[in-house]
């Protein structure tokens, strides 16, 4: 008997979230717009206290639906879910993989988002704003835009007899800091990733005049990057600044457990060391002998071929890309604001660290953009090339050109 | 009489009834999609199915001509050769060991099969830590003896060789499973009779335990090389196929092929060289092994 009562309650456990999902359905007229994102890190609570708000408060009873994932697994996914049209309604994703999905169609031209003047296209940094496009059209509003800074850690620099609050300028300075507290302390100085990292070692290349693609061309071999890349590996490898070939969430272990006493990261990090306890302060990018410059990264919101419901997404474009939306966005994680117009917001003064993230926008370039195989250029000739010379101790010129031809083929 | 054929008939039919389940699942999830990875391979299309143009051997011929994928060869065989004589040779030394009665031989069982439970992204996150220079136990440990901690799954030479360890150190308490189970089915007067005409242990194990343990032995073996020709787990979560490709094995490089290139067409075709290489290998082993079964016979 008892055995009867319980597949009954199990047979009615299993059919009642059906009938509910019917009975909801039903109930209802909303429109449920879907949204895959990657934000996983400690900016997630913001995002889902935002989208709860636009859900309760929007009056045009839109719900979006939003999942967070690893960007990992989230790209996985897409490869099954687009062409077979049962993707989200909306995806966010870094703007250098715009040309892999909107080349096959699988992210949809929005032009008309920007003519309907539901987004300002004038009050979104410049950098940003034209990688936002692919061939001249546009497919993505921001999500978010950020910059690097140089990150570094005050305890280390006062155990290296450093001041805490003069951080290195240029990179004779950033140099001279680094081989300071290698002596010193037995922390390592400064480092950069190489590889499932937001690109590090760009900022170099830039700071000395070089370049990876250039007019549609590869230049990753040019003189000024021989001398930049055997300048910064000798630096890593032979003077120990810090471990060799590290992956994005290697240098962030690093330096959160404070055996890292520099590297450059973006605003993302702020909450997540604050709350660690570290004493740390931000700078700009250490100037190169051309030019001081850093890494620009923006996450766009894209409408994907799957969806439907357009009027509702274009809504939800509106509405994230508000005065309001970004003061909160930028208050809760530390972004900078995807808009030029409120960086006086007074609200946003309650974050020390957000005006020195904004004052750099100008100063950024963006990694490898506009193209349709972004992941394959960068995993196939960069990765390889900086794990060859660091690991293997490589002739610098003869693996760059080898990566050099490798990024030819892949790009023509 | 007539109602004889119709007995036979229905068991006939109940048979097929037992093996529709497990055939149509086959068929659906197995058959299906191995051909049309066949037709896959001759073919080119973008991420959303457009543009699909015929290839004719385009992809095969670039299989022949592409390094990467000789080098993913080369790490699949070098993974298998190394792997699958310390799985078995774990596997079945272990299992001799805790065959033995007794609480020590009940707990050491527990303990060699307790990884073979686990899932292997689980495993494999663990020994990343665990080995990891800066944060990890043994890096510790190795300190603690005066040596500088290595970076091994960041060494082009010792990436390989972990990747294997965890492998055959997640792997090995399940093979020894099956082959105790093999073991316990072993008639015990064999050896009463070996040990009266005085045989050494090595003998008994020689010439007793090893040809009547053959049928599982080759089952295990056959087994772990399919395994082995299909890694792909613990080289995703601990060394992503890096550094410098040195980890890539073919399954690796068919999902990055797949998943970050969106070349489904040369993905499938490298698929179907490996279902080729595992099919020869499976066959040859499966033969060689029943050829020896019949020479001990």
């Amino acid at each position: 008997m008892k055995r009867k009562i319980l597949a009954v309650v199990l047979a009615a456990a299993m059919v009642l979230p059906m009938a509910t999902h019917v009975c909801a359905e039903e109930s209802a007229e909303k429109t449920v717009i879907t949204f895959w994102n990657g934000f996983t890190g400690s900016d997630k609570e913001t995002l889902e206290a935002l989208v709860n708000e636009y859900n309760e408060t929007n009056d045009k009873n839109i719900e979006v639906e939003m999942t967070i994932m690893p960007w990992d697994s989230l790209y996985q996914k897409l490869a099954t879910v687009l062409p077979v049209g049962e993707g989200p309604d909306i995806l966010a994703m870094a703007t250098e993989r715009i040309g892999t999905y909107a080349e096959p169609g699988a992210f949809v031209p929005i032009d008309d988002v920007y003519e309907a003047g539901i987004v300002d296209e004038s009050v979104i940094p410049e950098t940003l704003r034209e990688n936002l496009k692919y061939d001249g059209t546009y497919y993505g509003v921001p999500m978010n835009f950020a910059t690097l800074l140089l990150y570094y850690n005050k305890t280390i620099f006062e155990e290296a007899g450093l001041d805490p609050e003069a951080p290195p300028t240029t990179w004779e300075e950033l140099e001279q800091y680094a081989q300071q507290i290698v002596d010193n302390t037995d922390k390592y100085g400064f480092d950069m990733a190489v590889k499932d990292t937001t690109p590090m070692w760009c900022i170099m290349l830039w700071g000395n005049g070089g370049d990876i693609i250039k007019d549609g061309k590869a230049v990753f071999n040019s003189p000024e990057n021989v001398e930049t890349i055997t300048r910064w590996a000798e630096n890593i490898r032979d003077k120990k600044f810090g471990p060799e070939v590290l992956t994005g969430g290697e240098i962030d272990k690093l330096f959160e457990s404070q055996k890292l006493g520099m590297y450059f990261c973006g605003p993302w990090a702020t909450n997540g060391f604050t709350d660690a306890g570290i004493d740390y302060g931000v700078a700009q990018a250490p100037a190169g002998p051309q030019e001081q410059i850093t890494q620009a990264n923006g996450v766009g919101m894209y409408l994907t071929s799957s969806s439907k419901q357009k009027e509702a997404v274009y809504d939800f474009f509106g509405w994230w890309n508000s005065k309001d939306t970004q003061v909160k966005w930028s208050l809760g994680t530390g972004f900078p604001p995807a808009r030029t117009d409120i960086a006086d917001d007074e609200r946003l003064a309650e974050n020390l660290y957000i005006a020195e993230f904004a004052k750099s926008a100008n100063e950024s370039k963006m990694y490898l953009q506009q193209l349709t195989n972004f992941a394959e250029v960068d995993t196939q000739a960069i990765v390889p090339a900086f794990e060859k010379i660091l690991l293997e101790n490589a002739d610098v010129q003869e693996t760059l050109d080898e990566a050099n031809a490798v990024i030819e083929s892949l790009i023509q | 009489m007539k109602k004889r054929v119709t007995l036979e008939k229905k068991r006939e039919r109940a048979g097929l009834l037992f093996v529709a389940p497990s055939m149509i699942i086959f068929t659906v999830f197995v058959f299906v999609p191995l051909i049309i990875a066949v037709v896959f391979s001759f073919l080119k299309f973008d991420m959303m199915f457009n543009h699909i143009e015929f290839q004719k051997f385009d992809h095969y011929i670039k299989l022949v001509q592409d390094k990467r994928f000789w080098n993913a060869l080369f790490n699949t065989l070098y993974y298998t050769v190394f792997s699958v004589p310390l799985l078995i040779g774990l596997a079945l030394g272990a299992a001799v060991l805790v065959k033995r009665k007794g609480w020590f031989s009940s707990i050491c069982k527990s303990v060699f099969f307790l990884p073979a439970i686990c899932s292997m992204t689980v495993v494999s996150i663990v020994w990343s830590f665990l080995v990891n220079p800066d944060v990890g136990m043994f890096s510790y440990w190795l300190t603690l003896f005066g040596f500088e901690p290595v970076n091994v799954l960041n060494s082009p030479t010792l990436a390989m060789p972990a990747v294997i360890l965890v492998g055959v150190w997640k792997n090995f308490g399940f093979n020894m499973v099956i082959l105790l189970a093999g073991l316990n089915g072993i008639d015990e007067s064999y050896y009463e009779a070996a040990k009266l005409d005085g045989a050494t242990s090595w003998q008994q194990f020689k010439r007793i335990t090893v040809p009547m343990l053959m049928p599982t032995l080759s089952f295990t073996i056959v087994n772990a090389i399919i395994g082995s020709f299909q890694v792909f787990d613990q080289v995703y979560v601990m060394t992503k196929g890096g550094p410098l490709f040195k980890t890539q094995t073919l399954v690796q490089l068919i999902y990055s092929t797949a998943f970050d290139s969106f070349n489904m067409g040369y993905a499938s075709a490298i698929a179907v060289a490996l279902f080729l290489i595992t099919f020869v290998a499976s066959v040859l082993t499966f033969k060689r092994m029943t050829k020896g079964e019949e020479d001990l016979a």
